[in-house]
Parts: structure tokens; sequence; C-alpha cells
């Protein structure tokens, strides 16, 4: 019974992967969508982020590639007709747009109707204050807190309360800017922060109940009242840790009836009076020794915790929001998995579910460790086990694949890992292992860790475990050992290292004794009623598997694991598209291992059977056992899955697609050279080695600076630009640790040259060619941190030809049956090849996107060895520009240096398009959350240099064409000045304070709109303290959220937006109407001569031109 | 999930081999078994001992909570209840879906008899069915129970085996409580005091088989008000001359959906503990009215005189284990008795 049936709808996704703010919601959108697409309502959805599958262009809904602020929002909501609205499946950041939408009167202008929870609850949980009194309305407890809008009442409020506070700021993702404040020393600079930080300047500040244990509910209502809790969940690291970075256990464990109850029904009073209509997760606060109790917060809308009690139950609770914000009730909807019983009621689960975060805080140098009440983490692997040990070392071993249980590397005082205790780090769990070895009683860890003694126990029933298994050593594996420390949750590895054993003699053993894995339905009803669920796990805790084996021919695809800095999204996106693909070229049956609950690929109706469980090769081998798969696709789950490839091959199962022998030369950059030395192919000059003398040579022979990194990595950890001899021996004594197998390539770097990614795939003939993406950074910049732009504006056609000749040459040198990607640099008409991976790019979604072709369809065909339906080179529609830009969270990460280099640390992108190439550029910019200066407004230069300094020139110029002030430090505007730039005032650097005007008062006082800050890295003997002032500079931009520039060529593109804004006046009110993507199901192969004619009269009306661009563009 | 202690003490799993589905157990022990709240009725547990005659679960975990004071494992042996670790819980659950609760055999000793001798010992137990299980749970005497407050109207519970939940939830609501034994005339006055209202409480067995019960029920000094709650709901069905028949595997847990008509006009999320229910076609001769049903298979769930005045429930309003949200059926009843006074 529906009461309000919308004509068309508008869903506002969540845009880029920030922590915070990831896949999850790529999961909530997918499901929203489904749910519109099953009552045959036309929708749309605003998201600007390429890599996910809510926007795959479909029939019947179109997608807006452009920010989800109301700027943008408005005229497609008008220009659409839209007269229904989903705000609660796209994050925090669809729920702001939507109350600024509702603030600007937009919504009522428009008679557009926010679906599902209306917008009075929306603000009634989002804001502090009017939460407090709403809890307190229907006698739900909250802690006693005041809002201050200033320092001034944070100061009095402080000494009210008394300290230790927690200082909270309204409207933001993930508890950015919040933080602890021990007592008055820290008011200034935590409380001062989260008031810049709210778009509301507002603060909260209330009493610190860090160690008091973290329960979440997840609760679904209808228009009725009727309302239910999906599950409930415990936050193992109690309230000191934020929830997403905290180990999360569902259901609780510790937590008596009656204390469940009691919170269960407070959370469906609160959701009640909050008028939910749809699905919320609310937050409590328990004492652990009494009754007491607080509501923290109610996240209205779909989140990471109801991604994960999505996954944990098979309760598809997206789904049913979508359906219940269009009118029906619960008793309505079925439950889907037993396709008898309804949606009404609540899960029971007769397994346990963990979640472990995935953190990847080494790639941001200097950055705060602790954890805290600001998330950090970038992804999370979820465990499902027949006990809590299990499901733990289960996804502990996912977020952490190289942690497997293994000893701490040197030995620590008692004192030192008592201080790690006391505050957690993302290696909490080693650290509670080694304090377990060390003797540390479980009442002692308990009491500092505050975690939940009960939690303690079992972590060293787990030790205890994994000791004796050392102990009994390989003779004393009885059955009954084996069996315990599987069902614990041990790898074969972990006990194969225990008892200095190869981990297949461990399989064999295992195998030989009978100890089996079983598997187990994911039935949302403990089997208590029949189910045809294919949602699968695997435990040692169960006899016999619930299901037969799939039909002969059934194949199995290997997703992407935990989300992580390198491998996010977009991986997701080329398993659900390749699931697809591979149902339409005929294969009857496709299944997916993930371990990732905030995925769509781990949605249990969109593969023929999912097994929910560990990318590893000892569970891929567990499931091979059990079923008769025709071959496994490990090349469209990122590195974690490709590097599963050679040990697979060899137990003798089938990979298809590219041979495994391919994929280890490719992968191998030593085989991989000397295959592209074979085919006289250029290559910068590069040299494996495994000795420093070696090296030194090598370097001081090719010149400095030099590219250093060791084989088999991901998203370039520990590889670095060297610029001198004193650093690389440095650098190599870290390097040579990270890997002993494979020899670490040494290669020169050639400064001043463009990079271009190459995605592709081949039959192993013909070669089709997906995107030629040019990197607008200079090479030096990760590919995964480049801005990357569709169809190439500068490279000409025959040097692109050359990209694809070199392409075609190497896959069918390696036998490439499959999705490929080329990494090239390119100076004038020199071209090197620098890397191949033979399996899906990161840039595949936007290449795909952008030319509007079904690209997966083809990588299905070669992997099932039908040959290529077409050839050549995919471009764009004629006038589509695409433009790729990532997304950082330096904000999250406390301390984190956003300069970029080498190593990737953007968590996620979006592609906007547009008419020209600095239309596409500046929405891509809004749409990460770089701001587009206010006229007049100010931009400030420190650039290191002379050569730099020649370079940002233009970019100085133009501004102040464009009515912008500049300033600069002392040298830079020295230079500045000398060379035509007529007004620069000089602020003077951090570091000399008593110098004004001084940059920090500039900076603090708004006077600065624009930062760029381009050091010159690659010149040795740096002044550390120069290095250290310019790190200050840019973490101040980050943290005003001021536009900050490191790299000249990025600046120079932001600036050639700015001028086209200008020419364009569409400023204010939306930056000029979004691209329409109707015409991306036309496709379109268009050979070399064809497009090179139209890129040249595309690219030249640029209004002006980076100063190397002339040397490097002209044909 | 949460709520063993409760189960384990709920006289309506009297005489079985209680199945938990969920893997862990007595992650918060149990709390102290001589707690008693200001009524004098057990804290965290639902009577004074473990009622099920064998426990069946897959693992028992070491206890740590602020109320637990030893852990379950220390009290079954205390009370001398088997209880078998390790077992594939979920394949159990499976067989008896599929084959309907069925009687089973704790065995204890080193060797495990052959089928033939199992089938033998089995077929010598007295059948569930055929039990007074009552007579194990249900008080003797009558028993006064006084909310402590003054003025206040009281009420009769007939005790099969009542949890201390259901007393609690009217004590609660300040209602004095005349537990009665089943069988026990249903009286009109108690030391003076008007019995103002009658709460047929759960139990274990067939209802079929408490004639005496039904009698007494059917005797009632006055028509109302009634509140009936599982096998109370039963009772009163059958007292009013409708008709009960046991399922294949009845509803047990503390997740089932409940969809209740006029004036509620809700669904609500109730525990359940029933093995039996109401032939809802049996309804009409009696001057019954359905009231509420499971919809996922259409179990009759609650029902009402055409009069409104008595009214029963077969899941459990006082949750313990589960969810306490259905409490207006208290309220409600609460209502009447203070209108009939």
């Amino acid at each position: 019974m529906k009461q309000f049936r919308p004509s068309k709808v508008a869903v506002l996704g969540s845009g880029a992967l920030k922590i915070g703010e990831a896949g999850e919601f790529d999961y909530s959108g997918s499901q929203s969508l489904n749910a519109l697409d099953e009552e045959g309502i036309p929708f749309l959805v605003v998201n600007p982020n390429i890599a996910t599958l809510q926007t795959d262009p479909r029939k019947g809904r179109s997608i807006y590639f452009v920010p989800v602020t109301p700027d943008f929002v408005e005229p497609i909501l008008e220009s659409e007709k839209v007269d229904g609205l989903f705000l609660s499946f796209g994050g925090q950041s669809a729920l702001n747009c939507g109350v600024q939408l509702e603030d600007r009167g937009v919504l009522k202008r428009l008679g557009v109707r926010v679906l599902g929870t209306p917008i009075e609850g929306i603000k009634q949980t989002e804001d502090r204050a009017l939460f407090a009194k709403l809890m307190e309305s229907c006698g739900v407890p909250v802690l006693r807190s005041h809002a201050v809008y200033s320092m001034e009442e944070a100061r009095t409020t402080a000494q009210e309360l008394g300290y230790p506070l927690i200082s909270r700021v309204a409207y933001t993702l993930g508890g950015k800017g919040g933080g602890m404040v021990r007592g008055p020393e820290d008011l200034e600079a935590v409380v001062g922060r989260g008031l810049r930080a709210s778009p509301v300047h507002q603060v909260l500040l209330e009493r610190y109940v860090g160690s008091f244990k973290q329960i979440e509910y997840e609760v679904v209502r209808d228009r009725k009242g009727n309302s239910l809790t999906v599950c409930n969940m415990e936050n193992i690291l109690g309230m000191r840790v934020h929830t997403g970075d905290n180990m999360v256990v569902a259901p609780s464990q510790t937590l008596t009836d009656t204390e469940y109850q009691m919170l269960r029904a407070a959370a469906l009073r609160a959701v009640a009076a909050a008028g939910i209509v749809g699905e919320c997760n609310i937050q409590f606060a328990v004492d652990p020794e009494s009754l007491e109790y607080f509501a923290i917060e109610i996240n209205a809308r779909l989140s990471r915790s109801s991604a994960l009690a999505s996954k944990a139950t098979g309760y598809p609770i997206a789904y049913v929001a979508a359906k219940l914000a269009l009118g029906y009730t619960l008793p309505e909807l079925k439950n889907r998995i037993t396709g008898r019983t309804t949606a009404f009621f609540e899960p029971a689960m007769d397994y346990v579910v963990v979640k472990y975060p995935r953190w990847d805080l080494e790639k941001f140098p200097h950055a705060e460790r602790r954890l805290g009440p600001t998330m950090k983490s970038v992804g999370e692997a979820m465990g499902v086990g027949g006990s809590f040990r299990e499901a733990l070392m289960k996804a502990h071993r996912m977020a952490n694949q190289s942690e497997d249980l293994e000893p701490p590397k040197a030995p620590r005082s008692r004192e030192e890992v008592l201080a790690d205790l006391r505050e957690p780090k993302p290696d909490v769990f080693t650290t509670l292992m080694e304090a377990l070895s060390q003797g540390i009683s479980i009442k002692d860890i308990a009491q500092v860790t505050w975690i939940d003694e009960w939690f303690v126990r079992e972590f060293a029933e787990i030790h205890q475990t994994l000791g004796e298994v050392g102990r009994r050593g390989v003779r004393g594996l009885s059955r009954e050992m084996l069996l315990r420390a599987k069902r614990d949750g041990l790898s074969d590895g972990a006990i194969a290292r225990r008892v200095g054993q190869k981990e297949e003699e461990i399989r064999k053993r295992r195998k030989e004794l009978r100890i089996l894995p079983a598997s187990r339905m994911i039935d949302t009803l403990a089997n208590e009623w029949p189910s045809r669920t294919n949602y699968l796990y695997l435990t040692y805790w169960g006899e016999g598997d619930d299901v037969k084996p799939l039909p002969l021919g059934s194949i199995l695809v290997l997703g992407a694991g935990p989300y992580r800095i390198g491998s996010s999204v977009e991986f997701d996106w080329s398993t659900m598209n390749l699931v697809e693909a591979l149902r339409a070229e005929g294969v009857g049956s496709v299944s997916v291992l993930n371990s990732n609950p905030e995925t769509v690929s781990t949605d249990y109706d969109r593969s023929d059977r999912l097994y929910f469980d560990e990318i590893t090769l000892e569970r891929v081998r567990d499931i091979l056992d059990k079923e008769r798969f025709k071959g496994v696709v490990t090349s469209v789950g990122s590195q974690l899955a490709q590097n599963l490839t050679p040990e697979l091959a060899r137990h003798g199962i089938r990979i298809l697609g590219t041979p495994s022998a391919s994929i280890e030369s490719a992968e191998d950059r030593n085989r991989f050279s000397t295959i592209v030395e074979r085919e006289g192919i250029p290559q910068p000059p590069w040299r494996a080695f495994t000795r420093l003398e070696e090296a030194r040579q090598f370097a001081s022979e090719v010149g400095y600076p030099v590219l250093v990194r060791p084989s088999f990595v991901l998203s370039g950890r520990a590889m670095r630009v060297v610029p001198g001899e004193r650093d690389l021996e440095r650098f190599l004594l870290d390097a040579a640790d990270v890997s002993k197998e494979h020899p670490v390539v040494i290669s020169k770097f050639v400064e001043g040259a463009m990079e271009i990614d190459l995605d592709a795939v081949s039959d192993g003939r013909r070669v089709l060619v997906a995107g030629i993406l040019e990197h607008v950074e200079n090479a030096g910049v990760h590919s995964g941190d480049a801005i990357m732009v569709l169809p190439p504006r500068i490279t000409p056609a025959h040097v692109q030809e050359k990209l694809v000749d070199i392409a075609r040459t190497l896959a069918r040198k390696l036998h490439v049956r499959g999705p490929f990607n080329l990494q090239f640099l390119v100076r004038g008409e020199d071209v090197f090849v620098i890397e191949m991976n033979l399996r899906a790019s990161r840039s595949l979604p936007f290449a795909t996107k952008a030319v509007g072709y079904p690209f997966m369809k083809e990588v299905a065909r070669s992997m099932l060895g039908k040959p290529l339906s077409r050839e050549g080179v995919m471009m764009p529609p004629f006038g589509r520009w695409g433009v790729k830009a990532p997304q950082f969270s330096f904000f999250q990460v406390d301390r984190a240096d956003p300069l970029l280099g080498v190593e990737m640390q953007s968590t996620g992108e979006v592609a906007c398009f547009g008419p020209t190439f600095a239309d596409a550029f500046v929405k891509a910019m809004v749409a990460t959350g770089v701001k587009v200066v206010k006229e007049g407004g100010e931009a400030f230069l420190s650039v290191g240099g002379p050569e730099l300094k020649e370079r940002i020139l233009p970019g100085a110029l133009a501004m102040e064409r464009l009515g912008f002030k500049v300033s600069a430090t002392e040298d830079t505007a020295e230079f500045l000045c000398a060379n035509g730039v007529r007004n620069v005032r000089v602020l003077y650097k951090l570091m000399e304070p008593e110098r004004k005007p001084n940059l920090r008062d500039a900076i603090e006082g708004g006077e600065v709109d624009l930062v760029v800050n381009v050091p010159s890295s690659f010149t040795q003997e740096k002044l550390e303290r120069m290095l250290e002032d310019d790190y200050k500079l840019r973490r101040m931009a980050v943290e005003l959220a001021i536009p900050l520039f490191t790299s000249v060529e990025t600046y120079l593109a932001y600036v050639e937006g700015l001028s086209w804004l200008r020419e364009h006046p569409v400023t204010t009110e939306g930056l000029g109407l979004p691209t329409r993507t109707r015409s991306l199901n036309q496709p379109r192969s268009v050979d070399l001569s064809d497009t090179s004619s139209r890129m040249r009269s595309k690219a030249t009306p640029l209004p002006f031109r980076p100063a190397e661009a002339g040397e490097k563009g002209k044909p | 999930m949460a709520g063993y202690p409760e189960s384990l003490t709920d006289p309506s799993y009297r005489g079985q081999i209680l199945l938990f589905t969920y893997p862990l157990l007595g992650n918060y022990g149990i709390p102290s078994a001589s707690s008693r709240d200001k009524f004098g009725l057990p804290v965290g547990l639902e009577s004074r001992k473990i009622q099920p005659r064998a426990t069946l679960f897959r693992s028992l975990t070491s206890p740590h909570h602020w109320q637990s004071s030893a852990s379950l494992d220390s009290w079954l042996q205390r009370e001398g209840i088997p209880g078998i670790e390790g077992i594939d819980t979920r394949r159990l659950t499976g067989l008896l879906r599929s084959g309907g609760v069925q009687r089973g055999l704790v065995v204890v000793g080193r060797e495990i008899p052959s089928p033939e001798e199992l089938a033998k010992s089995l077929s010598r137990l007295p059948r569930y069915q055929e039990e007074n299980l009552v007579r194990e749970v249900a008080p003797r005497r009558p028993e006064w129970i006084s909310s402590g407050e003054k003025n206040r109207p009281a009420v009769a519970v007939v005790d099969c085996g009542c949890k201390a939940s259901i007393l609690r939830a009217l004590l609660q609501r300040r209602l004095d409580v005349l537990r009665l034994p089943p069988g026990h005339p249903l009286p009109e006055r108690w030391d003076g005091r008007p019995i103002r209202g009658f709460l047929l409480g759960n139990g274990p067995g067939d209802p079929e088989l408490l004639t005496e019960v039904i009698e007494s029920i059917r005797e009632r000094p006055r028509r109302g008000p009634l509140l009936g709650i599982c096998l109370g709901h039963q009772l009163f069905a059958l007292a009013s001359g409708a008709r009960t028949y046991k399922m294949k595997y009845g509803h047990r847990g503390q997740n089932k959906p409940v969809l209740f008509g006029a004036p509620i006009d809700k669904g609500y999320i109730l525990s359940e503990n029933h093995g039996f229910a109401v032939d809802p076609a049996s309804l009409k001769k009696a001057g019954l009215r359905a009231w509420a049903h499971d919809p996922d298979d259409g179990t009759l769930e609650g029902l009402r005189a055409t009069n409104d005045r008595a009214f029963a429930v077969q899941g459990h309003p006082e949750g313990a284990p589960g969810p306490r949200e259905a409490g207006f059926i208290f309220d409600e009843f609460v209502r009447q008795v203070e209108k009939a006074a």
C-alpha cells in the first residue's frame, strides 16, 4: 500500500571514497536502485564517483557525474522534473546536500519530496543540541553536553563539565574534526579545529566515556511505525575508538538479555521519536559495570555499520529501506532469502561475525597512529565463523595479510607493550598477542585497554592454542589439536610456521585427518526455515556441507578484499561487471569470493553463489575442493587476487584469461624488462640488484634521480624517487628488508616527462584499447594520485600510435587474454614503458564510462577464448572531455603530509565530463572538495628552485589577469615580480614568525584562498627546517580546507579552469549545466587517423598552455 | 544470542531437551540464583532452577560480566543437568525442522549404545504429550504477592509454571498478585480482597491435558478482565470452546513477527516458545475473534473475546529473553482491571 508514487526520483550518491565515507554507499545506493527498478519508477543518480556500480549507465536511468552539492543538484532536479528524492543512500554527503537544498527552499519551490525519513527528522538527529532534546523527550539518556560556538563558550563549558571531555563536530563525516580534550591545555587545539571544520561552527562538549562499551543497533522502521532491529554490534575497543576504526562483532557478546533489550527498546523509542522511515543506526555507550547507558548518536541514513549489519545477517537493509521510503510497510515485503517469510522479523544468527579495519597509515608519512574518536581506516574485512575466534582470525587475516600471527620482529619491554596497549594503534591485535606472550595477565590487559575481559580471554585462547601448536610440534599435531587450531581460526600457514613445516604439509595432514571446513548458509533464520540462499561461508564448526556443488562449467571470480589505498571500489566494479558479462556470454553460473562487507559483489543476489570468505590460497583451494569450477578469474580483483595466480596455477587450478606464466613475467620487473628489451621497446634504464655497491655504481652511471622499487608491489609501497647517493644508501636498508625473494629494481627517473596509462583488452591476437589516459601531473606522482584526462589533450596522434603498437606487441608476446594496463613515460617523441599489469586497472571504469562501451563484455569474451568483437582504440564521443581526479583524506589523518609522490595516498576518485577540458577539470576539483577561489581571492605561492618558479609563472600571470591577488614567499615573490607579475604581496615564512606580514596570520585570518606549495624535492641537501616549514604550510591548508596544489601542472590546469569560468559566467548558480550522459550508451570505436585531427582541433583553443606543453605536445 | 539464563529457567521448557542455535553460550555467566527483587522474585532468571532435562550447544565460553556469579558450566553441574558441547547445532536444527520436534535421549558413558538399544530406551520414555509437566513446575498452594502499593486492585494468576517476568510485569504495574496452583477454583475474593481480573500464564506441555484448569477457567466468577499468555492463550481458547493442535516444529525464538489487528493495527517482534497453537477455524463458535497472527505461516498469535474484556496472546509480551515492546498488552489488561475496580 503506497501513499505517494513519485514520477521521477533523484538518488544522491556520496561522491568519491574518503575516510569515513567509502564503498558501503555503493552497496546502499545500488540496492536502492534495484528497489526503484523493481517498482518501475524512473530515476537519476547524482554521483561523481566514476568507479561505482551505481553509476553504470543502464537503460532507464540517467547518471550525473557532478559534485553532490546544492549548486549542481538544483538545476538537475529542475530540468529533470524530479519529484522524489533519496537522501539516505549516499552517506553524509547526500544528507548534507539534502538539508542544504531544503534550507535554501529549493525542495519546496520545485515540489520535491524527500522520500523516507523527513528532513525534520534528519535535522533532529544531525544537530547535537536538537538530538539531546529529542532523546530526552523519549526517555533515552544522553550525555550531558553543550553546544559551543566560540572558544570563549568552550572554556566556560569545560569548566562546568570537568575533564576529560570529548569534542564532537556537527555535520561532518567519520567524526572529522572531533577529539579528546584531556585538560585545559588541549582545549584550544581540539575545539578550535572543530569549530573551523563544522559548516555551522558548532562543537559539542561532553563527558568522556572512553571506558564504556560501544554498542550499535541497526533499526528498520516503516511509515506505520512497525520497527525492528536487524542486529546489534559491539565495538571491541569500546567507546574510546571510533566504530570505523574498531574491531566490531555482531551480535554483541557481552550483554545480558536485560541489557540487550534495554538498549533495543531505547533504540526503537528514539527512532520512533525521530520519525525515521527506512533505516538508521543508533549508537550507545554502556557502562561495563552498571545499567547506566547513553545514546551517543543516530545516523538517519544507511551507514558503514548498516552495510556490515546487512552482510552479517543477510538482511538486505538498503533495499528494504528504499522500499519503505517508497511507502511499503515491513510485513508487505518478503524475506528474499527464504522467499516465503516476510521482511518483518529479526534475523537470527547461528554464527559470529567480526569486522576488522584496514588502515594504511604507513602510506602517510608523519601520520598520527593512535586510534581515537577520529576515523582513519580506509577499509575493512568481515570474517564469518562458527566461533568468535574463527571469525576474528579470518577478519584480521584479510585486513592485514602480512601479519598472520607473525611473532614481533624485535622483543620489547613490558612497559613498551603496556604503553601501546594503553593507546592502541593499528597493530592492536599484534600488540595484544605480544602482551600475552609477555605474560601480562588477562586482568591487566583488560584494565589498561578497556577491552571487556571476555574478549581478552578469547584473545588469550587463540594465543594459547598457537602456543600449544608450537610446543607440540609437527609430531604432536593430533587430529584433536589440529581441529582445535582450525576452529580457533589459525591458518595452515600460521600453524606451519609454528611447527617449522611447509604450509602444504599442514594442508596435506589436515586433509588426511579429514579436518575440512564445511560450507554454511547465511540464511537469516538460523536454519529454522528452509532457505534457498546462495550466501555461504566456510567453517570448521560444521559437519557436512549445506549445499551441493554447482553444475559443471561454473566459474569463480575472486573479488578484491578489503578496500585499501590502491585497491578500492573500482575493483568491485570490475568484479561485478565481469560476473554480468560472463553470464551474458553464456556462462550458466558465476560465483564470487570476497571478504569485504562494503561492496556490491557481496550482495548475495548478484552472483550464483557468494562465498563470503577469505581470499587466500588456502581458502580458494578449500572452495575448489568442494566445487567443480571450470576456472578461476584472478584478474579483476586487484593485486590481491592477482597475486594468488601463480600458486593456484601450480596446484593445477585453471586460471581463466591470461596464463599464469605471463602474469609472473609481467609482475617480476626483472623478467618483464628483459622481454621489453628484447622487443626493442624503450624503457628507462633499469637494473635489478641485491647488493648496495652494485646499486650505487648503477645509479651514478645513469645519474640521479633514480626510482627504487621492489617487485610485487601494490600502489608503490616502499617505492621512492631517490635524489642522491646518500638517500639511496639510507633507503636501501629499508627496501632490502621488504623483499628478499624478489630483487629490488632501480631505474632512471625521467624528469619532466608525462605519464600515460593505457587500458586495453586482448584475445591473444587483437587488442582493443579502452583509453589512452594522460596524466595531468608530470611523472613522479603515483598513477592512482594523478589526474587523468580523456581524450589525450597533449599527446600527438603519432605518439599515441606508438603506444598502441607497443600494447599490441606486448599483448601478443605475453599471450594476454583479458584486461591489461600499460604505463608509459612520454617526453617529446620518446616513449618509455614503465609497467604492465595483466589485470583490470583502477582507471578502467573511467575509460569504460567515458567512451560508453561495455568493455567488460570484451574482457569476458577474451577469457572464454572467444575473439574480441572489435579492435582499435576507443574514444569518447565527440565533444566530451573526461577528467578523473583523486580524492584525498588528509584532513582525517592527523599530521599526514599532503605532498604527492610515488607512494599512492588518495582514498578515492571522481570523474566529471564536459565540453572542454577546463569545464570537466573544475567540476572534478569541486567534486573532490577543492573549492573555486572566490572572485578577487588571493593565491599564495611557495615554489622551490628556479626551474619550478619558471614553470609556475604562467599561472601567476593568469591569476593576476583574472583579477586574483597573488602572494608569495620572499624568493618566489622576487622572481614573479621580476617576470611580469605586477602586484605580489610578500608573506614571510612560518619559521620566521617575527617577520610581518606573516604567512600564519594571513592563513589563519582567512586572507589566503589558495595555496601552491611545490618544494623542489629532488634537490639534495635540503635544510631540514625548510622542509618542516613547507610541511606545516601544507598541513595548515588541509586543516583549514584551503585548496592546496603541490604539483605545478595541476595548479596550471586549475587556473585554466578559473579562466574558463570567467569566460563562461556560470559561477554561483551551478557551475554550468551538467553533462547529460544519455549518449553513454552509444559505442564509438574510432581509428587513430580520425581522432588525431579531431583532437588537434579540440585541444588548441585553450586559454593558455603550461610552459612545457609546447615542447611536449607539438607533433 | 543473549538470554540463556532466562530460557534455561523458563518452566515452559520443562521436560524438554533445549538446543541453542547461537554458537556461543555462557559469555556473561549466570546471575546469582539467590538474588531477589523487591517482590521476592528471582532476578535474571525465570524460576529458581534449570527446567529443561538437558541442553545442547556448540561451545561454552569463559564468562565475564559484572552481574555474573558463576559460569554456566558450573551451574549446570550444580543442578545436575547434562549439557553436550561441540555438536553441529545447525545441522541438528535442520533435522528437527524437517522431522519435527521429537523425543531425544542424552546418554552418558564411554560407549555409545547401538541404534537398536537407543531406540528401545527411547520407546520406554513417557511421551511428551502424556506427561503432566505442569505438576512439576506449578506452585502447590496459593501465594499472595503484594506490589507494595496501597489501594491497588488485585488479580489472580493461574500458574502452570508462570515465568517470574510475567508476575513482575503485573507487580511493576502496581497490581497485587494472587498466584494460584493450576486447577484451583478462580475466586471472586481472597482474604476479603476482591479479585478484579485473571491472568493465565505460560507453562509446559499439551494444553488439552489440563482439563481441571480448563474447567476452572470456564467456571471463573466474572467474564473479565482476563489475559492469557502462551499456554494461557491456548487454555483460554479451550475453555471458550475452541480447539488447539500440535505444531510440527513450533515457534521458538526471540525474533517472531506478530501482526496485531484492531485496536493496535501494528506489528511487533515478540519472543515466542510454543509447540501448540489455537485453530483459528474454531474461534467463531467459541465467541472469540482472531486478533493477531504470524505473517510467515499464518499461525494464530492472539485472540479476543467478542466483548473485548478477555484477550490472549501466544507470544511473550514480557520478553525475558527477548523484546519487551509488546508491553502494551499488560497495559491494556491493567487498564481494564482498574476500570473494573
